[in-house]
């Protein structure tokens, strides 16, 4: 009886102790140790956590993050900071997470992200309106720059950089076979072709990762939609007033990857960024579809090796009609709800203005003015002067993105669409739209 | 005087059993108040958000609809693409796993140093989490069976994702099920053995009217484990197949449309569908196994 006693206390000690874990806030999915800075402002100095969310999961990115809130903290001696950065998933399930975070009582100051992206965090109130901050409107940026950073007509967020996409090719191997930059789309073709023909893969695809599918037909919808003037383009397609067969900008995409596509390896499917990008720079593929974003990881890779590589914006047609796609990168929502929100905010204006160098110089991303690092890479300096040239195709001047379930499923049918020629059997562009409209039509329905 | 005697005999029987019983619901109870804190409150909770439109879990806004999140949700046919998936995983995971995690159970029962070495090295991948044992397997599809047969990985095919995901899990699971076995293999007496080999039994005819019946309780045990996590499938599919619709189960789908889509009445729908189904398959399916269970 007395064993049977103790084990009843210890089996209770044990619940216990079980639901005093379980007691805590929600736990974040990661999270950097805290950047606290030192107490510079001594014993004046007012102590003050700020908390980030952000969905930057390459290494650079988060060391230049870092170096913008050392530099906040160095030029703000009245304030001891803690930073806490909590680093979550990239890509679509960063929403879920947030949203779970947010749901269980967190209070973050800053949230990584497009607003235009999160409706639902604009609607509940989670975002600061900043349509009227003066810092903002100081920048002058131009409307798509703005746009990519709105929601219904008002600005809610702090656009810091811009990202955009194209082939990476091997220098060696396009000098070896005495290849040029394309500037057509029969060019494009015939370099593969080439390429192909002396036993080297033309492309390292990534499909694992469901972006790829995504950008590389970005440049030929969003390129051709905007020369035709259909700014509104994904708006009707959400709201149902438009099928994607009332575009030709899908179908005529569709066609010209699916010419690509003809040169696609078997790990194609599988794949991650940087599976693909192993690939890639072993040099058992000549290009590769890939966006500035990871160019801090493709730097990392090749350290120390001959490895060199170009970059050129993929051409759409025979005409030179193709343009630079330009979304805006890091983008920030400052929280009205939270603790400390003014010196966030302040934090944030900050960054935009004098903190841009502290960034670029670390995370080699180029800056929305044009401006970047002299120490970023050579195809860094070249996106940047394109960016400041203004033959873009930005995303920003769309009146709307695809939302969340819209955007898993253009991923979700394009990847398939790639699929069936890895696969030898390959969708017909009409297969692909049809099954991607049967699926909108669905979410249309249960929107109500 | 001796009825009363027997009486309060009784009596002190019924009082000690109950003790007893009482005993041994109280060492359950940790795991009741835990379970139903942690799992059975919330998912009751949950249930009165299926009858509204609730959309974000962030918004307060939700009015009643009545059924209709259920009547969508039966007649939405990427649902119920959803299901046949996770149904098809969980058919490879149960025969898959189970076969397996008998036959080495029958190799490995008996005592030796040899087999106790076999036996920790096949339950090891059971103590790995399902996301790394999806990973590592994502690169023996790619970096071996690609290489050895020259075939594109089974994870990059929508014909073959679920089968790939479902030889992951076996790889991890047959290992338990490889213990339970074992523990009901010893638990069978030799003379059973004995007797039949008296009676002329030769070695299938002694698994298959000794062992067999004498394992169903373990099969009980097994089957319906493995029904339920193959019917909660989520893990494998997120690491790797996550933009693959022939590879979406029924638990990712709940979980997009609660946390990603924010259709988060929808969802919830979806979800108590799913638990109905869950419920009502594991209680035909034990309830068969213990039908032909026998004592030992």
């Amino acid at each position: 009886m007395k064993k049977k006693l103790v084990a009843l206390f210890l089996a209770f000690a044990l619940v216990l102790s079980l639901a005093a874990c379980g007691g805590s806030s929600s736990a974040p999915a990661a999270s950097t140790p805290a950047a606290g800075t030192p107490a510079s402002g001594g014993s004046e100095a007012k102590d003050v956590s700020i908390t980030v969310f952000h969905y930057m999961a390459q290494a650079t990115k988060q060391a230049g993050l870092e170096a913008v809130e050392q530099a906040f903290a160095d030029a703000h001696p009245e304030y001891n900071i803690t930073w806490e950065n909590v680093v979550y998933n990239q890509g679509t399930d960063y929403f879920p997470q947030l949203q779970t975070a947010l749901a269980s009582g967190d209070q973050p100051e800053i949230m990584m992200g497009n607003p235009g992206l999160y409706p639902d965090l604009v609607a509940a109130g989670y975002v600061a309106d900043l349509t009227d901050n003066s810092v903002i409107k100081g920048l002058n940026l131009p409307s798509g720059d703005l746009g990519d950073v709105s929601a219904n007509g008002k600005i809610y967020g702090f656009p810091i950089d811009f990202k955009t996409w194209g082939v990476f090719y091997n220098k060696k191997i396009y000098e070896d076979l005495k290849l040029k930059e394309p500037t057509t789309y029969t060019e494009l073709l015939a370099n593969c072709q080439a390429i192909s023909d002396a036993g080297i893969d033309p492309w390292a695809h990534a499909f694992g990762d469901a972006v790829f599918g995504d950008i590389e037909m970005r440049n030929y919808v969003w390129t051709m939609a905007q020369a035709g003037g259909d700014m509104d383009i994904f708006e009707k397609l959400m709201s149902g007033e438009k099928k994607l067969t009332d575009y030709p900008y899908f179908k005529d995409g569709l066609e010209l990857w699916g010419q690509r596509l003809a040169w696609m390896r078997d790990d194609a499917m599988v794949n991650d960024q940087n599976a693909a990008l192993e690939v890639f720079t072993s040099g058992q593929a000549a290009m590769m579809y890939f966006g500035s974003w990871g160019i801090g990881d493709l730097e990392a890779m090749i350290a120390g090796s001959d490895f060199k590589y170009g970059f050129f914006v993929e051409p759409i047609d025979d005409a030179g009609s193709a343009k630079l796609n330009v979304q805006d990168d890091q983008c920030f929502m400052v929280n009205p709800n939270a603790e400390n929100y003014d010196i966030a905010l302040e934090f944030m204006e900050y960054w935009v203005v004098n903190g841009g160098s502290s960034w670029s110089a670390v995370s080699l991303m180029p800056l929305l003015n044009g401006e970047v690092a002299s120490n970023a890479p050579e195809v860094v300096q070249t996106l940047a002067g394109i960016k400041k040239t203004g033959n873009i195709a930005h995303y920003g001047d769309f009146t709307m993105p695809f939302n969340s379930q819209f955007t898993t499923d253009w991923r979700t049918y394009l990847t398939a669409f790639a699929e069936s020629y890895a696969n030898g059997n390959p969708q017909s562009p009409d297969e692909c739209l049809a099954a991607m409209q049967a699926k909108f039509d669905q979410n249309i329905a249960e929107n109500g | 005087m001796n009825t009363t005697k027997t009486d309060l005999l009784a009596q002190s029987r019924r009082r000690r059993k109950l003790r007893s019983h009482a005993g041994n619901l109280l060492f359950l109870l940790p795991a009741m108040l835990l379970f139903g804190y942690v799992v059975l409150v919330p998912f009751v909770q949950g249930v009165p958000y299926s009858f509204t439109n609730w959309k974000s879990i962030i918004s307060p806004d939700k009015q009643f609809n009545g059924l209709s999140n259920y009547v969508m949700m039966l007649k939405n046919s990427y649902f119920q693409n959803a299901f046949g998936h996770t149904l098809l995983f969980t058919l490879i995971y149960e025969v898959g796993t189970n076969f397996l995690g008998l036959c080495i159970a029958l190799l490995l029962f008996r005592s030796s140093k040899f087999a106790n070495l076999c036996r920790t090295m096949m339950f090891v991948p059971f103590t790995t989490a399902l996301t790394s044992a999806a990973i590592v397997w994502s690169y023996v599809y790619t970096d071996v069976y690609s290489a050895l047969f020259h075939v594109a990985s089974p994870l990059g095919q929508s014909d073959q994702v679920v089968a790939g995901m479902a030889v992951i899990a076996i790889w991890r699971d047959m290992g338990y099920c490889m213990l339970i076995y074992i523990a009901g293999l010893k638990a069978i007496p030799d003379d059973y053995y004995e007797a039949a080999t008296l009676d002329g039994a030769g070695v299938w005819q002694k698994f298959r009217h000794v062992t067999l019946p004498l394992l169903v309780p373990s099969f009980t045990a097994n089957v319906t484990l493995l029904l339920a996590w193959g019917l909660r499938c989520f893990d494998y599919p997120m690491a790797v197949a996550r933009n693959m619709e022939a590879a979406q189960t029924s638990a990712m789908f709940v979980y997009d449309y609660i946390f990603g889509f924010s259709k988060a009445g929808l969802g919830q729908a979806a979800a108590v569908i799913l638990t109905i189904v869950l419920v009502v398959l594991t209680r035909v399916t034990t309830y068969l196994f213990r039908k032909s269970e026998v004592e030992a």
